[in-house]
């Protein structure tokens, strides 16, 4: 009969395509930021001061490692900011992608109460168009404080809405990249 | 006036009187009868489309039409205020007809609540829309269609994508059987939409009830039905040709051929939606745009009718964007997006651009359905299907990756039903089944993420019994299931491991239902089911960031099983003719029942923190009753009343289940006006819609307060031209016509921004 001929018929297709799922291929994470270092370079000479931020296993896996430091009040600092993805092979440096990007990409930086005025930190770069990305700045620490100091890089933010330009993040909107958090005393 | 808007004629040919055929002498007289009330239906016309002629019925609804030519014609039958209908006869002499116009006693003029024909479910209501509402309703997606049966609620992320709740439930406990299979798809997902164009199928229909026994552990809740509608057997080219316009939105066209030829008969149907970004009252949903494409081939064969035979195959494609000021980094993101009034991104203009984040599906059938009649108590039948499932998701990203998607699955399943029916005596079935399932699910490699879900096979044949027997003048039903799930999963952690685990269980499904008519006045509907399903694979495995949200999503490989009970009934009171009182209650039990759930953990990265969530398990009860009321006044006037509740909540006392629809009434005033210039069927109806604020008490802390209650009106102008073999449909329909403000509690995109504002659709059908 026809229908037990299209039984058969079914039942083995099942067996053909039966069995084990696909193994994936390795995955290459591309996007990925693994370390943020700040490194401030004292105007004048003097010893350089590195925050960092390391996660290599990305979201998930070991806690994050952070550094902190401590600034000397009452001196100008040099602010270089390095991205890497350490879990590409080699090394993804981000620094140059995001200044590639700069129109789309700004870093913001923001303290909490205990380093109220403790400094002040200036843009000392800029995009295509003429407004901050924040990848060099300036930092001048002003009177003593000891707190959490904030970076945040945000993506495609509204670079012309109020204050943004000025580092002000609040109207910036946009993605979060990055925001990290180091503990930082300025004696 | 009556109203029979999916009236089902049967025709039977009387007599056929062997006179010699003197040309175009021939007489052709008859009834037109409505079954359940046996009496004819008064001014009913019989109208030879071929010829022109044409008699309208007395008040007995008899007919007779003078010096007809012999040949083969098409007899349109139609009535005030119902769906015409076509019938092709050959006249080779003087013939009389009757026209039997079964009057479907259990009809709503929105819902229907149909006689449930199918191999199983004697105990559960089937509760079918009106092709009114199709119509009112085309280019919606099938989750807002089914929404107009009481206790169906949507759950959207924006207006483009909508999953079906079925009392509370929505996902994998909620069933879609598309022509009679189950949907294979990524249903795991809260912002995944079913892979179905809606406008393909003729019949779209509820089961607010457990009907696991037949289609698997997944109809917990109850099932969502997409059918055709069988192809009438004349061999001309008969279809239909549709074009809306929706002014918050875009457009849609839809086409439908159908014709019957010496091997086979055909039906083709197809649809198109060109969607921009959509409009609250006061700003634009940017990036709320969409496209959709849908076409369907069904060809039947039922030579000789003992043996029956179709093929059925279907291309779906979507493309869907999601309002970009949706997209956030972390959890400070979302803060800061809830915290506005206007979403980020929101631009002044209106656009047809689609960009990221959005979301690409395609979905293909190809089915076969075979039945054969071996002798008077024997039936053999076979369902089989292949499909084949894409899914491509792309985020906001950085380094023009933006066009790379960021989650990219490809699955196929094949499913069959081979089953054998023995019906010893009518209302005495006994009804066997083997159901071989087989799912296949990759990720394609290159999206630069770890994904959310591994790569997996399963194997989930089942095996299912069910008998259905006649005793003290109720009709009962029993039934069994059992279902192997062989789970083979393969995924890389972020360490480069490879792990494959691998998990097997059983599944079952019990149910007992009872159905008792009195007269024609009351029916009473009862159905238990028990089942038992063990965890699926993105409950245990997912792994990774949910953009939408901002959270990290875990599997639990530790998950138990979860035990479900469902005590659903269903009451129809029909205390006149103009007047029906439909109604559910129900209580459903989910010992462990299976959920994403926040853990007080906040995971640190680099891109700061994000809360995470975990599948857990708790014992919760889901409650509620829905309602439908239809009233007739002087058979012009009606009033449709509609309502439903429900409650879900932890059994330990320690609150509400978040994401249960909130309570919702509305009511429908309509009036039906008799045919004016040349225009029929011209109705006018109102509704108001009331939706009460969600998420009270609920133990899990949302991201946001619950929105407040809102309601809404509607308002839709509706009418039919006919002249000679064409039929032209009008429609004009206002969505949320006050303009109103408002946020949906089971909408996600709630926490963004508001949801659209008003909407005028207007549409022609043209139908030949």
């Amino acid at each position: 009969m026809k229908l037990t001929k299209y039984a058969w018929l079914l039942l083995v297709s099942f067996f053909i395509f039966s069995c084990n799922p696909d193994d994936p291929d390795p995955i290459n994470e591309e996007e990925v930021i693994t370390r943020v270092t700040y490194q401030l370079t004292p105007v004048g000479g003097g010893a350089n001061v590195n925050l960092n931020f390391s996660d290599p296993d990305g979201d998930g896996g070991t806690a994050p490692v952070i550094t902190g430091g401590t600034l000397a009040a009452g001196k100008t600092y040099t602010g270089k900011l390095t991205l890497l993805n350490e879990a590409a092979n080699p090394d993804e440096d981000i620094t140059t992608e995001i200044e590639e990007e700069g129109v789309d990409h700004q870093f913001f930086f923001s303290v909490s109460s205990g380093l109220d005025g403790a400094f002040e930190l200036a843009y000392t770069d800029a995009d295509a168009k003429g407004n901050p990305i924040g990848l060099t700045t300036e930092l001048t620490t002003v009177k003593a404080g000891s707190g959490t100091f904030r970076i945040t890089l945000r993506h495609l933010p509204n670079k012309t809405a109020s204050g943004v330009k000025n580092g002000d993040i609040t109207n910036a909107g946009g993605e979060t990249d990055v925001e990290v958090d180091f503990p930082v005393t300025v004696l | 006036m009556l109203h029979l808007r999916s009236l089902w004629l049967i025709i039977f040919l009387v007599a056929g009187f062997g006179l010699e055929a003197q040309d175009c002498q021939l007489r052709v007289r008859g009834r037109v009868d409505d079954v359940h009330h046996e009496h004819g239906l008064e001014y009913a016309t019989v109208y030879l489309e071929e010829s022109g002629q044409g008699s309208q019925c007395d008040e007995e609804g008899r007919f007779v039409i003078e010096a007809v030519c012999a040949g083969k014609y098409h007899f349109l039958v139609s009535h005030l205020g119902c769906e015409s209908k076509r019938f092709y006869l050959e006249i080779s002499g003087d013939t009389t007809l009757a026209f039997s116009l079964e009057h479907h006693s259990h009809m709503l003029s929105e819902v229907v609540v149909s006689e449930n024909r199918s191999r199983t479910g004697v105990g559960l209501q089937h509760y079918t829309i009106a092709e009114a509402i199709l119509n009112r309703q085309q280019g919606r997606d099938l989750a807002t269609i089914a929404s107009a049966i009481p206790g169906i609620s949507v759950l959207r992320t924006g207006n483009g994508l909508g999953k079906p709740i079925i009392h509370g439930l929505y996902g994998n406990r909620v069933q879609l059987l598309n022509q009679g299979i189950p949907q294979e798809g990524q249903q795991w997902g809260i912002d995944h939409a079913p892979e179905i164009d809606a406008s393909t199928a003729q019949k779209i229909s509820v089961i607010k009830g457990s009907a696991a026994v037949r289609y698997g552990v997944a109809a917990m809740a109850g099932v969502v039905l997409l059918e055709s509608a069988p192809i009438s057997s004349d061999p001309h080219l008969h279809g239909q040709f549709s074009l809306s316009y929706l002014t918050n939105r875009g457009g849609t066209t839809t086409f439908q051929f159908e014709k019957a030829g010496a091997l086979a008969r055909m039906r083709l149907a197809g649809s198109t939606t060109f969607g921009g970004d959509q409009h609250t009252p006061s700003y634009y949903l940017t990036n709320t745009g969409s496209r959709q494409a849908g076409l369907s081939l069904l060809l039947t064969n039922d030579a000789g009718s003992a043996f029956y035979r179709s093929l059925y195959g279907s291309y779906y494609y979507n493309e869907t964007g999601i309002l970009r000021g949706a997209h956030v980094g972390n959890s400070t993101d979302l803060a800061a997006a809830i915290d506005r009034d206007v979403p980020f991104y929101t631009r002044d203009q209106f656009t047809y651009t689609l960009a990221a984040p959005r979301q690409r599906v395609q979905h293909w059938m190809v089915k076969t359905e075979l039945k054969k009649q071996v002798n008077e108590k024997l039936r053999l039948g076979l369902d089989a299907a292949l499909q084949l499932n894409q899914r491509q998701e792309y985020d906001v990203r950085r380094g023009g990756r933006d066009s790379l998607p960021a989650l990219d699955l490809s699955l196929y399943n094949l499913w069959a039903d081979l089953y054998v029916l023995s019906e010893k005596k009518e209302n005495n079935r006994l009804t066997l089944g083997v159901q071989p399932r087989f799912t296949h699910n990759s990720n394609i490699a290159g999206t630069g993420i770890y994904p959310l879900i591994p790569n997996y096979t399963l194997f989930n044949p089942a095996i299912y019994v069910s008998w259905l027997v006649q005793w003290q003048n109720i009709d009962w039903e029993a039934g069994g299931r059992m279902e192997l799930y062989d789970l083979r999963a393969s995924f890389i952690d972020r360490l480069g491991q490879l792990h494959k685990p691998s998990r097997r269980n059983t599944n079952h499904a019990y149910n007992v239902g009872l159905s008792k008519e009195w007269g024609h006045d009351w029916q009473v509907k009862s159905n238990l089911a028990w089942l038992i399903r063990g965890a699926q694979v993105h409950e245990l495995y997912s792994n990774g960031l949910h953009q939408g949200l901002a959270a990290l999503e875990l599997g639990n490989e530790a998950l138990g099983k979860e035990l479900s009970l469902k005590w659903s009934n269903d009451v129809r009171w029909q205390p006149g003719e103009e007047s029906q009182l439909s109604t559910s209650v129900y209580w459903h039990y989910i010992r462990d029942y299976i959920y994403l759930a926040p853990t007080l953990e906040n995971r640190l990265t680099i891109r700061g923190a994000f809360p995470v969530f975990e599948y857990r398990q708790d014992d919760v009860v889901l409650k509620g009753f829905d309602f439908l009321w239809h009233q007739g006044i002087h058979h012009s006037w009606e009033i449709n009343t509609k309502a439903a509740y429900v409650s879900g909540s932890y059994t330990d006392g320690s609150g509400q289940l978040i994401y249960m629809p909130p309570l919702r009434l509305s009511t429908e005033m309509a009036k039906t006006f008799e045919p004016l210039l040349g225009l029929k069927d011209l109705r006018t109806a109102l509704e108001v819609q009331y939706t009460a604020a969600g998420g009270q008490n609920t133990r899990i802390t949302d991201y946001a307060p619950p929105p407040p209650a809102w309601m809404l009106v509607g308002l839709s102008v509706s009418a039919k031209y006919e002249k000679k073999k064409f039929k032209t449909a009008v429609q004009l329909t206002v969505d949320n016509l006050l303009n109103q403000k408002y946020r949906d509690y089971l909408n996600r995109l709630r926490y963004f921004a508001d949801d659209t504002g008003r909407n005028i659709r207007i549409s022609i059908k043209l139908i030949f």
